[in-house]
């Protein structure tokens, strides 16, 4: 195999995988009896992640652009149910997940590839070329996004709709449009997430901690002040893997959003440098293959749309981790346990490698 | 390749291009941002974090240590250690107190009288802190708590150092007792840092007294704990260091023969070394069992020691102040020798009073003793004699002899409740409201009466200083602590220092003869405190209770006199003295002396001197 693009990000999985079992033993055998629950569940994803990758590479770039608009339909019809079936639910947040035998499935992660397949396929489309009036570019392209972003925050998925908002402004700015649109986009934005943040005091009270974490850390703040207390605790070398004591319930989610910092009370600063390199890494090779790709800008609008999922959603993570930003609920890419996003995130990078093969030779 | 449309327009193509270089120059930013973050959360503040991280997630359990045992003289156990069991209520834990008591009265069959106050109290007053609510918990309610307790993480069973006291009533006033540690002696106890609510700690006698020593330094053991308080590992235990071992100066032989030659009578006995102050014995009947207070005393058994009429929990040889009667006169002796109001072969005639103005003071022996000196006065216990020596001494006179043998004050005992006595003298008597000191208040202090207040201890510390010729060392109950090499909280106070009374060596030697003469003349009154082999010197004494005329055998017991004889032995190479009151015993040569002899052979039979 011969992928720049995966090489990295088997080694932020292979780093996940063991930040995952560390962090999650507690949890697991409390809930699962079994210490290896989370981990042999995140080995069964990666593996179907794989599947995913190579069956994603064996397609054309001219296929996924064609089944672009049907994944994005299919996917709008599978969250729209999921939505309603949310709103009559009682259950709070039952709506993200679908339940397939043993494993659970979260669509609206696999809602960002799709939604940076389609704007790759609207923006390379003829409709955008330079010489039609930008109103007719822009009108279905807001109107598409809109419509799915609103979805994915319905689900309620709101970390995962300021994901998909932040790649639908830069692609915007990718693709010339006028600063017009730009500051509208930004304007609908900020009122749209400020009416969410303060229509629910449960947001309100997140936000608020974010600004002072201490002078609440038994109820809003509690997660922050204990992911300060996990990371700081690591010191250069950290406590030694497997020796935390954050993820002992003090830290809530663990394994999943807080992975990094369980990272960084066990392996300390050395831990959290190597899945920041890493993950560097990564975003330097989709980078230069986006750079790379000069000629097809369905091509190019893919890589950077991936270039900017990854590094926007590791950016979020490692911000809200770091107290940074507020907390949103955002994997880490490829390290934070979660079937869906590992699945989702090796597909993407799949499509990456198809493009890698079809420019041939390494520059 | 080109897969679906190209870049129509190369300058939109180039701008893209070095857009996208922009974002990746943008991302690398943030990502050394990021590192820059992780290295000041993770280096620079690694110490405070780590520190509010171990606070959160650690849970420290107190270990008690083992109290320090209290041994007599020679090793033998006098007060032991036995686990006990005590029932805890943390209110914090509590989800609903109504549940709790109601587990309570369902599975408790012997509890405090005041349980229902305690809960209520814990409950009301100090949501926050532990309340024992069964001092001591019965076999089966410790069962059943720990069977059925396990839903109410409130109620807690934790072992307390109990007491054993293998000698039941054996000198109980003494070694004092233990009780739960109140907000005063928290206050008072402060500055040691070793106490907190809820120890168990020494109330009384010895035990309060050396508590600190005894007591020992706690251990802690910190765990590891979950979010939930679960116990996840041991993350550093730091042992409990038992408390030192408090070896008595007190012989355990002696102080049962003295226990048992007082028997049911109420009295005091001390004995003492005379040379180095320890004391050997030291009885105060009647006692009480100081196993009745462990696990606090029930309100029965208190009202029961409160109202008894003998006063068990009164400590007679050195809280009870006596008239010591004539077992002073050896001192109004002394005091005539040096003043030289009288020669040694001096005689006074008695003809059984003694008349001062239109007073008349009554010696003992109504048909009189007819022409006495020094010596006779002394073995026959002449009253008349006395009252003239008294008289040419004066009241400031025989005061500052008293008090130069240690009378009057405190004889240094390591147990801060002793009682001083009474020296009266006219400033004294003026000052309390009594009015000017007339000749024969002196006349009265001469034979040991009137509102001359001793205790037994100090006449047995000066006829200590009798034996040795003026040494009054501090008397003390410690002999020493065994540290085994384990530091201690506090180092123990040093004790009291002794003296050697000003006194010309050889004035004592007539009182001495007279004191042998007590005990082993014909006419002596101490002839029940003769020995076979060994040389006893003694004085009988008895104090009036009420003024009387009387007979003894004709009046209330209650109403008799007090009997006193106070001695040491052998003369000539002292190794002990004694002094015993028997309260309303009569005469002090039927009654007392007998016990001061039960109690010497006891220490001669120890040291081979017998």
């Amino acid at each position: 195999m011969n992928s720049r693009v995966l090489i990295p990000a088997v080694g932020l999985m292979m780093v996940g995988l063991v930040a995952v079992y560390t962090a999650s033993m507690p949890l697991a055998l409390t809930r699962y009896d079994s210490e290896y629950y989370f981990v042999f569940r995140q080995l069964l994803w990666m593996a179907v992640g794989l599947v995913a990758f190579f069956a994603a590479s064996r397609f054309s770039l001219k296929f996924w652009k064609m089944i672009a608009p049907v994944a994005f339909l299919t996917l709008l019809v599978v969250l729209g149910v999921m939505d309603l079936a949310g709103i009559a639910s009682v259950h709070k947040g039952a709506g993200r997940w679908i339940r397939l035998g043993p494993l659970n499935i979260q669509p609206s992660e696999f809602a960002r590839p799709v939604f940076v397949l389609l704007l790759a396929k609207l923006l390379s489309s003829q409709m955008f070329r330079e010489d039609r009036p930008p109103a007719d570019r822009y009108v279905t392209l807001m109107g598409v996004s809109g419509l799915l972003i609103i979805l994915v925050g319905a689900q309620p998925d709101f970390g995962g709709a300021v994901l998909l908002g932040l790649v639908l402004l830069v692609f915007l700015w990718l693709s010339g449009a006028p600063w017009q649109l730009l500051t509208g986009v930004c304007g609908a934005g900020a009122i749209v997430a400020w009416q969410v943040i303060i229509s629910s005091p449960y947001k309100r009270g997140r936000v608020l901690a974010f600004l002072d974490p201490w002078a609440d850390a038994q109820a809003y703040g509690f997660q922050l002040v204990q992911s300060y207390l996990a990371l700081g605790s690591g010191g250069l070398t950290g406590r030694g893997l497997g020796l935390g004591v954050q993820k002992l319930f003090y830290l809530p989610e663990a394994h999943t959003d807080f992975i990094l910092a369980v990272i960084g009370e066990e392996v300390g600063l050395v831990g959290t440098l190597l899945v920041l390199a890493l993950t560097g890494w990564l975003l330097f090779e989709i980078w230069r293959l986006a750079t790379r790709c000069t000629t097809d800008a369905f091509a190019r609008y893919v890589v950077t749309g991936a270039l900017l999922l990854f590094g926007f959603a590791a950016l979020i993570n490692l911000a809200v981790v770091t107290g940074l930003a507020p907390t949103k609920g955002i994997a880490l890419p490829f390290v934070s346990y979660g079937g869906s996003t590992l699945v989702a995130s090796l597909g993407l990078l799949g499509i990456l490698h198809r493009i890698e093969r079809d420019l041939g030779g390494v520059a | 390749m080109t897969v679906g449309g190209g870049f129509s327009d190369p300058r939109v193509a180039f701008q893209q291009a070095e857009r996208v270089r922009r974002a990746g120059i943008a991302a690398l930013v943030v990502l050394l941002l990021l590192a820059a973050r992780f290295f000041d959360l993770q280096v620079l503040h690694v110490r405070d974090y780590r520190q509010r991280a171990l606070a959160q997630s650690s849970r420290a359990v107190t270990l008690l240590p083992e109290r320090g045992l209290i041994v007599d003289r020679n090793g033998e156990l006098v007060v032991g250690n036995q686990p006990g069991y005590r029932l805890r209520f943390y209110p914090d834990l509590a989800t609903s107190s109504a549940a709790t008591w109601q587990f309570l009265e369902r599975h408790l069959t012997r509890v405090p009288r005041d349980l229902r106050e305690r809960f209520e109290y814990a409950v009301r007053r100090r949501p926050y802190r532990p309340e024992t609510l069964v001092d001591l918990l019965a076999r089966d309610d410790l069962a059943r708590v720990a069977a059925h307790g396990r839903e109410y993480p409130e109620l807690r069973i934790e072992t307390v150092p109990l007491r054993r006291y293998p000698w039941g009533d054996l000198a109980a006033h003494l070694l004092g007792y233990l009780g739960e540690i109140n907000d005063t002696e928290l206050e008072q106890y402060a500055d040691l840092n070793l106490y907190a609510p809820g120890d168990i700690i020494g109330k009384l006698g010895l035990e309060r007294q050396y508590d600190p020593l005894l007591f020992g330094t706690k251990g802690k053991r910190t765990f590891r704990v979950d979010a939930g308080g679960r116990i996840q590992q041991l993350i550093h235990e730091d042992p409990a260091r038992p408390g030192w071992n408090l070896v008595l100066t007190i012989d355990l032989d002696v102080q049962q023969a003295a226990e048992a030659a007082l028997g049911e009578r109420r009295g005091a006995v001390v004995a003492i070394e005379p040379n180095s102050g320890d004391i050997l014995a030291i009885v105060s009947r009647p006692s009480y069992r100081p196993d009745l207070f462990i696990g606090g005393i029930s309100h029965e058994n208190w009202e029961r020691l409160r109202s008894d009429p003998g006063h068990p929990l009164e400590y007679r040889p050195v809280r009870g102040q006596y008239p010591p009667g004539s077992t002073f006169k050896p001192l109004i002796a002394l005091a005539a020798l040096k003043e030289e109001v009288i020669r040694p072969d001096e005689t006074i005639y008695c003809p059984g009073y003694y008349r001062l103005g239109r007073r008349v003071f009554r010696c003992w022996r109504p048909g009189g003793h007819g022409k006495v000196d020094l010596h006779r006065a002394l073995v026959e216990s002449c009253d008349t004699y006395f009252y003239e020596v008294g008289r040419r001494l004066g009241i400031e006179r025989i005061a500052a002899y008293a008090r130069l043998f240690g009378f009057g004050s405190s004889t240094g005992l390591d147990l801060d409740v002793e009682k001083h006595g009474l020296v009266p003298d006219p400033d004294w008597h003026e000052r309390t409201g009594r009015g000017p000191w007339q000749e024969g208040d002196t006349l009265n202090v001469a034979i040991g009466q009137g509102s001359l207040l001793v205790t037994p201890l100090q006449l047995a510390r000066f006829y200590g200083a009798l034996a040795t010729h003026g040494q009054l060392p501090a008397a003390h109950v410690r002999h020493h602590f065994e540290d085994k090499g384990r530091p201690a909280v506090i180092d123990p106070p040093p004790l009291a220092g002794g003296r050697t009374v000003d006194y010309p060596e050889s004035l004592y030697a007539p009182v001495v003869e007279a004191l042998e003469d007590v005990v082993s003349a014909r006419h002596g009154t101490g002839g029940w405190a003769r020995i076979r082999g060994v040389r006893v010197a003694g004085k009988t004494g008895t104090a009036q209770v009420v003024r009387q005329h009387t007979r003894d055998q004709e009046l209330d017991t209650h109403l008799r006199d007090h009997a006193w004889f106070a001695a040491w032995a052998p003369v000539d190479n002292p190794r002990i003295a004694v002094a015993v009151i028997v309260e309303n015993g009569g005469h002090g040569g039927s009654a007392a002396a007998p016990v001061a002899r039960k109690v010497i052979e006891a220490w001669l039979d120890k040291v081979g001197l017998r």
